[in-house]
C-alpha cells in the first residue's frame, strides 16, 4: 500500500504506545492435550478431513500487492503481515481494543526497567512441520531476524532500534529476552506479526529460501505460492491456541485460502463481480457502493490512524519557503469534496497532520484553516503573486507560481489531478512528475521537490518526530526541511516523556506549530476498504487494519 | 542444405551474442549509479551501496563482468532477483509454461480464423465478402489491444458470464477471452497473408493446368494450392512469434495471467535488473530459435530456394 | 526493385506524381485521408471546436453522461472529455509520428551506409539490426524505458528506436539493388561524390519501398504510443492522450462508459484511416513485398 522510503517505513514502526502497557493478567491456559508429539505433516488431503467439523469452504481473495517474502522477520510491507498474521503466531495478541492477551507465551514477566522479559510458553503447540513448538524456537526466530540472513525488515528495525542483545533459553519453556536500551514497547511489539516465531528446523532446512517455504503455527499452513499469480493456504487441523478474544476455539473454519494476486483496482473488481473471489482490497470506491447499496456486497472500511494523507511542503525552496504562499495552498483545497470526489462515500476529509482517531488529535489545531479561495487569492497578492498576463497562472519578477511535485502514481493516482486542479484554481502551476519510488526518492534528495506525498499507520502521533524534527531534515524523513526549536523541543519530550498528560500537551504543541507554519496540506484519512461478498461472515479488522481471517466462514 | 543449416545456425549464435552484450549493458545503461535506482526504497548508507556493488560484481572492468555474465548465463544461472532473491532462471522457468500455452493459443485461434475468413476470401477474390473480410482485417490490425481485451472481458466475463476475466491455467475456458484478445490482431494479418497466397497461388500455372486437367476443383485447392500456400504460413508462424511473446506483455497484465510477459512488466516497476536481463535475453534466444527453425523449415519445403 | 529507368526527381508527371494519384484513387484511400484529417483538424485547432479547458477540474460536476453542454460527458473529476478527447488527440498522433519519423530517420541512414558501403561495416550494422531483431518490439521499448525512465519523450525515443531495424534492413535491401543499376554507376563514374549519390539517386528510388513501410508503420507507432500511455508510461497528468484516458477511465467503466469508449474510438479511427492509406500505398508500389504489420 505504501511504499516510498518514508510511507514504506509506517509498516516497519511499531504499534501503540498508547497505555503504558505491562502484562500480568495471564491465565495459564490448561496446557497438556494429549498429541503434542502430533505426526508429520501429512498431505493436505489428509490433513483436511482429520480436521473437526467446522464449516468449510475455500476463499478467494484479491489483493493488490504481492508480498516479496512469507518470513515474517524479512517482512517490509503490509502485505506480508497481512500474510504472516494467518501463518504465523506471535508470543502475544492484541485484540482489536487493544488489550494484551496471551499468544504462544502463556504468561510474561518484564524486569524493573523493562530491558528484560522473561516469556513461560505454552506447550501444548506444534508446529505445521510437526516439530514441537519449545523455548529455542522463539531464540532462533529473534537471532534469525538479527542474522545476515535478513537485510532489513520490519522487525529488524525493531530489535535493533532498542539494542537487541539475546534470546536466553532458560528450560524448554521458558525463555528471556534481552535488551540493552529499556523497551516498555516491547510487550506490545512481541504480539505483532514481525516478531511471530517460525520453526527452527525450517529455519534451518531452507535457509535463504525461507521466504518461500515458511513453517509457523498459525491457523494456516502454507502450500504453495505460484510468484505472480497467487498463494495457497489450507487450514491447520491442529490448530488449538487461537488468541481468547476470537470468536471461536480450534481449528480456523475456512478450508482453504487463495490469495490471489490482482494489482489494478478494475481487474480485482471484475472478478470480484463474477464470483471469482470473494473479498476484493481496495476496490473502487463508486463501484463498491453501488454494489453495497444493490445488496450484493458489504464493504468493511478501517480509518487508519496516524499520519493521514497530507503533502509535506518544502519549507526551504522558493516559492514555498515563502508562509504566505504555504498558506494560500492550504486554503485553495475543499477537503470535504476532495474525499468525496476521490473516495465517495468511503472517503473522510482530514484538516491536520494526525488523523482525529489518534490519541492526542488537536482540534484546535485542525481549525486553522477552512477552504476560503479569495482569502488564498489574497495571501497570494499580498507576497506580489498576480496573475499579470492572464494564463491562469500567477507571476512574480517574471517568474511563474510553479510547484513540483515527483511522486508514484501508484500512491498518489486517485486524488493528484484533482489536488492540481485546486491549485490551479487559486493560481498555481502544479508540475506532477510520475517515476517510480527509487526516482522519487533521488529526487527528494537532491532537493527537488516542493509537494512529498505522505501517510503513516500507527495509533500514536510519534511519527511526526520522524517527518517534521529539525534532526530529520537532509533525507532523513523531514522533507519539509523546517527548522524550529519550539517544534524539535515538544516532539523530543513527547518521545520519552512518561507522565501521559505532559506528552499530549507535547504533542498538541507539535500540531499546532506545524499547521500554523502551514508546513504540511491535509487531504484525507486514509482508509482500508474490503468488499465482501454477502455469503462471509466473521469479517473482523485486527488493530492495525487487517482482516482476520481465523473467525471468517462462508455460508453455505 | 547441410552447408545452408551450418551458416544459419552460425548467424544465429552471433546474433545471440549481440543479444546477451546488449542485455548486459542494460545494467550499464541507467542513468546514475543503479545501485541507487535499485536501493530507492531502502536506508541508503554507504555499507549497504557497497555491498550492492560487490553483489552486481560492478567493481570488475567491463569485460571481466560480462564474461561472467555470459560464463554463467551459458550455465543457465541469470543471477538473482533484487527484489525477492529467487533465482531468475526458476522464475522464469515457472513461468514460461504459461505464457507458451496462451501463445500457441493464440497462435491457433489467429490461424485457424484468419485462415478460413482468408481463404474463402480469396476463393471468392472480387466479392462483397472478400471486400468484407478485407476489411474486417484492416480493422482487426487498429484496434489496441487493450481495448479489445477490455471490451471482451465487459462482454463475455461480466454481461454473459461465459468466461473467468481473471484466468489462471490452461483449461480451453481460462484461455479463451487472453488468447483471443491476443489472436485476433494475428488472425487480420494471417487472413490477408492467406489471400494473398492464395490468389498467387491459383493463378500459377500448375493449378491453371490442374483445372485444365479436369481435376475438382476441391481437389486441385486442397492437393496443390493450400500445400504451397502453406510454405508463407510457415514463415508468417515464426514472424508472428515476436509479436505474440510481446503482446503477452500486454495480454497477460490485463487478465492477470502467470507469464513471462508479466514477469517482465513487474520487474521493470520494481527496477528489478537482473530479472529484467534474465526475461529479456530468454525471450529473444526463443525468438532467435524460432526464427532459424523458421528459416530451416522454410528452405527444406522450398527446394528453389535451396538451390540459390 | 526493377523499376524501368527511375527518375532521380519528382516532377509534376513524375512517377511519384503518378504514384501519389493511383494511390489516392483508391476508394479506401479516399476514405482512409478524410477520416484522418478530420482527426487532425479536430486535435490541432480544438480550440475552435471547444471553448473548455482540458484540465480544468470541476468535481461537482464529475461524471455527468454526454449531453450538449459536455458532447462526451465529463470523467471522475468533472473535466470535460470533449476537450480532453481533441487535446489528447494531437499528443497521440504526435507520439506515433515522431516515433516513426525517428525510427526512419535512423533506420534509413544506417541502411544506405550499410547498402551502399558494404564491407565489414555492412556486416557489422547488419549483424546489430539483427540483434534488435531478436527482441519483440513491445518488449524492447519497455527496456528502452526501464533504461530511461518513463515520460512522454522516453515512450517517443522507445517507439523510434524499435522501428530502426525494419526501416535500416528493407533501406539496405533495396540499396542493394539500386547499387549496379547503370546509372548509379554512371553518376559514380562522373564523379559524383557518395554522399551526392546516396541522397540524389539511390533515396528517392528507394523512397517507393520505404513509403509503405513509412504509412504503416504509422499506425502501428501511434498503436504502441497508446499502449506505452495506457501502461503508465508516457504524458504525466493531467496532460491528456488518449491512452492515458483509456487507462484512467478503466475505473469508471461501469458507470461512465463515455471515458472507454471515445478515447478507444479516437485510437482505432486513427490507426484505422492510416492503414487504410498504407494498403493503398502497397497496392499502389507494385511488386513490393507483403509487409507483416508490427506492433
Amino acid at each position: 500500500m505504501n511504499k516510498t522510503l518514508f510511507k514504506g517505513l509506517s509498516a516497519v514502526i511499531m504499534i501503540g504506545s498508547l497505555l503504558t502497557a505491562c502484562g500480568g493478567t495471564a491465565p495459564a491456559t490448561q496446557a497438556a492435550t494429549t498429541d503434542t508429539t502430533a505426526v508429520e505433516a501429512t498431505e493436505a488431503a489428509v490433513a483436511a478431513t482429520e480436521a473437526p467439523a467446522a464449516s468449510g469452504g475455500i476463499l478467494t481473495l484479491g489483493v493488490a500487492i504481492e508480498p516479496e517474502t512469507l518470513d515474517p522477520g524479512d517482512g517490509v510491507y503490509v502485505q506480508e503481515q497481512f500474510l504472516a498474521m494467518s501463518l504465523f503466531d506471535s508470543l502475544l495478541s492484541i485484540a482489536p481494543d487493544g488489550s494484551l492477551h496471551p499468544g504462544l507465551a502463556s504468561a510474561w514477566e518484564p524486569n524493573a526497567d523493562y530491558s528484560e522479559f522473561t516469556f513461560t510458553l505454552r506447550q501444548d503447540v506444534t508446529f505445521h512441520d510437526g516439530t514441537a513448538f519449545k523455548a529455542d524456537a522463539v531464540k532462533a526466530s529473534f537471532d534469525h531476524i538479527m542474522s545476515e540472513a535478513v537485510l532489513e525488515s520490519g522487525g529488524k528495525s525493531l530489535l535493533q532500534d532498542h539494542e537487541y542483545i539475546e534470546t536466553v533459553v532458560v528450560d524448554d519453556f521458558t525463555v528471556t529476552v534481552k535488551f540493552a536500551a529499556s523497551y516498555p514497547m516491547f510487550l506490545r511489539d512481541a504480539a505483532r506479526q514481525w516478531l511471530s516465531i517460525s520453526s527452527p528446523a525450517a529455519l534451518e532446512k531452507y535457509g535463504l529460501e525461507y521466504g518461500r517455504n515458511p513453517v509457523g503455527t498459525g491457523p494456516f499452513k502454507f502450500v504453495q505460492w505460484d510468484a505472480q499469480t497467487q498463494i495457497l493456504l489450507e487450514r491447520n487441523p491442529d490448530y488449538n491456541w487461537g488468541p481468547e478474544f476470537a470468536a471461536h476455539e480450534g481449528p480456523a473454519l475456512l478450508e482453504q485460502v487463495i490469495f490471489r494476486i490482482l494489482p489494478e483496482a478494475a481487474t480485482r473488481l471484475t472478478a470480484f463481480e463474477t464470483g471469482e473471489i470473494l473479498i476484493a482490497s481496495e476496490p473502487p470506491a463508486l463501484d463498491a457502493i453501488a454494489m453495497v447499496d444493490a445488496g450484493t456486497a458489504s464493504i468493511q472500511t478501517f480509518a487508519q490512524p496516524g499520519i493521514p494523507a497530507i503533502l509535506m511542503i518544502n519549507a526551504t525552496k522558493a516559492p514555498t519557503d515563502d508562509l504566505n504562499v504555504r498558506r494560500a495552498m492550504i486554503l485553495a483545497v475543499n477537503q470535504q469534496e476532495l474525499a468525496t470526489t476521490a473516495f465517495q462515500s468511503l472517503g473522510l476529509p482530514a484538516y491536520s497532520v494526525i488523523s482525529p482517531t489518534t490519541w492526542a488529535y488537536n482540534e484546535e489545531a485542525a481549525d486553522l484553516y477552512q477552504f476560503n479561495l479569495e482569502e488564498a487569492g489574497r495571501l497570494l497578492e499580498e507576497s506580489g503573486w498576480v496573475d499579470s498576463d492572464g494564463d491562469g497562472v500567477r507571476e512574480k519578477d517574471g517568474e511563474k507560481l510553479t510547484v513540483d511535485w515527483p511522486d508514484n502514481p501508484a500512491w498518489s493516482e486517485a486524488f493528484n489531478e484533482l489536488l492540481s486542479g485546486y491549485l490551479a484554481n487559486a493560481g498555481f502551476d502544479v508540475q506532477y512528475r510520475s517515476m517510480d519510488d527509487g526516482a522519487a526518492y533521488e529526487e527528494l534528495l537532491a532537493g527537488n521537490y516542493s509537494l512529498v506525498y505522505m501517510y503513516w499507520t500507527r495509533p500514536d502521533p510519534t511519527p511526526l518526530r520522524y517527518l517534521f524534527h529539525s534532526e530529520n531534515t537532509n533525507g532523513g524523513g523531514a522533507w519539509t526541511n523546517f527548522v524550529s526549536e519550539e517544534l524539535d523541543a515538544a516532539l523530543e519530550d513527547g518521545d520519552t516523556q512518561t507522565d501521559e498528560a505532559i506528552r499530549k500537551q507535547d504533542y498538541e504543541t507539535a500540531q499546532m506549530i506545524i499547521m500554523e507554519n502551514a508546513l504540511a496540506l491535509p487531504m484525507f484519512t486514509v482508509n482500508t476498504s474490503y468488499l465482501t461478498a454477502p455469503s462471509i461472515e466473521g469479517f473482523t479488522f485486527d488493530l492495525e487494519g487487517y482482516p482476520w481471517l481465523y473467525d471468517i466462514s462462508i455460508a453455505q | 542444405m547441410l552447408n545452408y543449416l551450418i551458416r544459419r545456425i552460425f548467424t544465429s549464435i552471433l546474433v545471440l551474442f549481440g543479444v546477451s552484450i546488449l542485455v548486459f549493458s542494460v545494467i550499464h545503461l541507467v542513468p546514475g549509479d543503479v545501485t541507487m535506482a535499485i536501493l530507492g526504497r531502502q536506508k541508503v548508507n554507504e555499507a549497504k551501496v557497497a555491498e550492492l556493488r560487490e553483489q552486481l560484481g560492478l567493481n570488475d572492468p567491463l569485460y571481466v563482468q560480462y564474461g561472467r555474465y555470459l560464463g554463467k548465463a551459458l550455465r543457465g544461472d541469470l543471477g538473482v532477483s533484487i527484489r525477492n532473491n529467487q533465482s531468475v532462471s526458476k522464475s522464469i522457468a515457472d513461468q514460461m509454461p504459461s505464457t507458451f500455452a496462451l501463445a500457441i493459443s493464440a497462435l491457433v485461434l489467429a490461424l485457424s480464423i484468419g485462415g478460413i475468413l482468408g481463404l474463402i476470401a480469396a476463393l471468392n477474390h472480387g466479392t462483397w465478402f472478400d471486400t468484407f473480410v478485407m476489411g474486417l482485417s484492416v480493422s482487426g490490425l487498429s484496434i489496441p489491444t487493450f481495448w479489445m481485451g477490455l471490451l471482451l472481458i465487459l462482454f463475455f466475463s461480466v454481461r454473459l458470464g461465459m468466461f473467468p476475466s481473471i484466468s489462471n491455467g490452461s483449461s480451453p475456458a481460462q484461455l479463451f477471452l487472453p488468447a483471443l484478445t491476443l489472436g485476433l490482431p494475428e488472425a487480420a494479418v494471417a487472413a490477408r497473408m492467406v489471400r494473398a497466397s492464395m490468389l498467387d497461388v491459383l493463378n500459377k500455372e500448375y493449378i491453371v493446368t490442374a483445372r485444365a486437367k479436369g481435376l475438382p476443383q476441391r481437389l486441385v485447392i486442397f492437393k496443390h494450392a493450400l500445400r504451397n500456400a502453406m510454405i508463407p504460413v510457415v514463415t508468417f508462424v515464426g514472424l508472428q512469434m515476436a509479436y505474440l511473446l510481446g503482446g503477452a506483455t500486454i495480454v497477460e497484465t490485463m487478465f492477470a495471467r502467470q507469464g513471462i510477459g508479466r514477469l517482465a512488466v513487474q520487474s521493470i516497476f520494481s527496477r528489478d535488473y537482473p530479472m529484467v536481463q534474465g526475461v529479456v535475453l530468454v525471450t529473444a534466444a526463443i525468438y532467435v530459435l524460432i526464427n532459424t527453425l523458421t528459416d530451416i523449415t522454410y528452405v527444406w519445403l522450398n527446394p528453389k530456394i535451396r538451390l540459390q | 526493385m526493377t523499376s524501368n529507368l527511375p527518375q532521380p526527381t519528382f516532377q509534376a508527371n513524375s512517377p511519384g506524381a503518378r504514384l501519389i494519384k493511383r494511390i489516392f484513387r483508391n476508394r479506401s484511400a479516399q476514405i482512409g485521408s478524410i477520416v484522418l484529417l478530420v482527426l487532425v483538424i479536430a486535435s490541432y485547432a480544438a480550440p475552435l471546436f471547444t471553448s473548455k479547458d482540458p484540465n480544468k477540474t470541476a468535481p461537482a460536476l464529475a461524471l455527468k453522461s454526454p449531453s450538449l453542454e459536455y458532447p462526451m460527458g465529463t470523467d471522475g473529476i468533472g473535466r470535460d472529455n470533449f476537450a480532453r478527447f481533441l487535446y489528447g488527440g494531437r499528443l497521440s498522433l504526435r507520439v506515433g509520428l515522431v516515433g516513426i519519423t525517428v525510427g526512419a530517420l535512423i533506420g534509413i541512414t544506417l541502411g544506405l551506409i550499410s547498402g551502399y558501403f558494404g564491407g565489414w561495416l555492412d556486416s557489422l550494422l547488419s549483424w546489430f539490426t539483427d540483434v534488435l531483431m531478436a527482441f519483440p518490439d513491445i518488449l524492447l521499448a519497455l527496456a528502452i524505458i526501464a533504461i530511461l525512465g518513463p515520460g512522454i519523450t522516453n515512450a517517443m525515443l522507445a517507439i523510434g528506436i524499435a522501428f530502426v531495424p525494419s526501416f535500416m534492413r528493407l533501406t539496405r535491401s533495396s540499396v542493394l539493388a539500386l547499387r549496379e543499376m547503370t546509372y548509379i554507376e554512371a553518376a559514380r563514374s562522373l564523379g559524383s561524390s557518395d554522399a551526392r549519390i546516396l541522397v540524389k539517386h539511390i533515396l528517392p528510388n528507394s523512397m517507393r519501398t520505404l513509403l509503405v513501410l513509412i504509412t504503416l508503420g504509422l499506425g502501428s507507432s501511434i498503436l504502441a504510443g497508446a499502449a506505452l500511455n495506457f501502461l503508465g508510461l508516457g504524458a504525466e497528468p493531467p496532460t491528456p492522450e488518449w491512452g492515458a484516458m483509456l487507462n484512467a477511465g478503466m475505473k469508471f467503466v461501469r458507470q461512465a462508459w463515455w471515458l472507454t469508449v471515445f478515447p478507444g474510438v479516437g485510437i482505432f479511427l486513427a490507426v484505422l484511416s492510416i492503414n487504410l492509406i498504407g494498403d493503398a500505398v502497397s497496392d499502389a508500389v507494385a511488386g513490393t513485398t507483403v509487409l507483416t504489420h508490427k506492433k
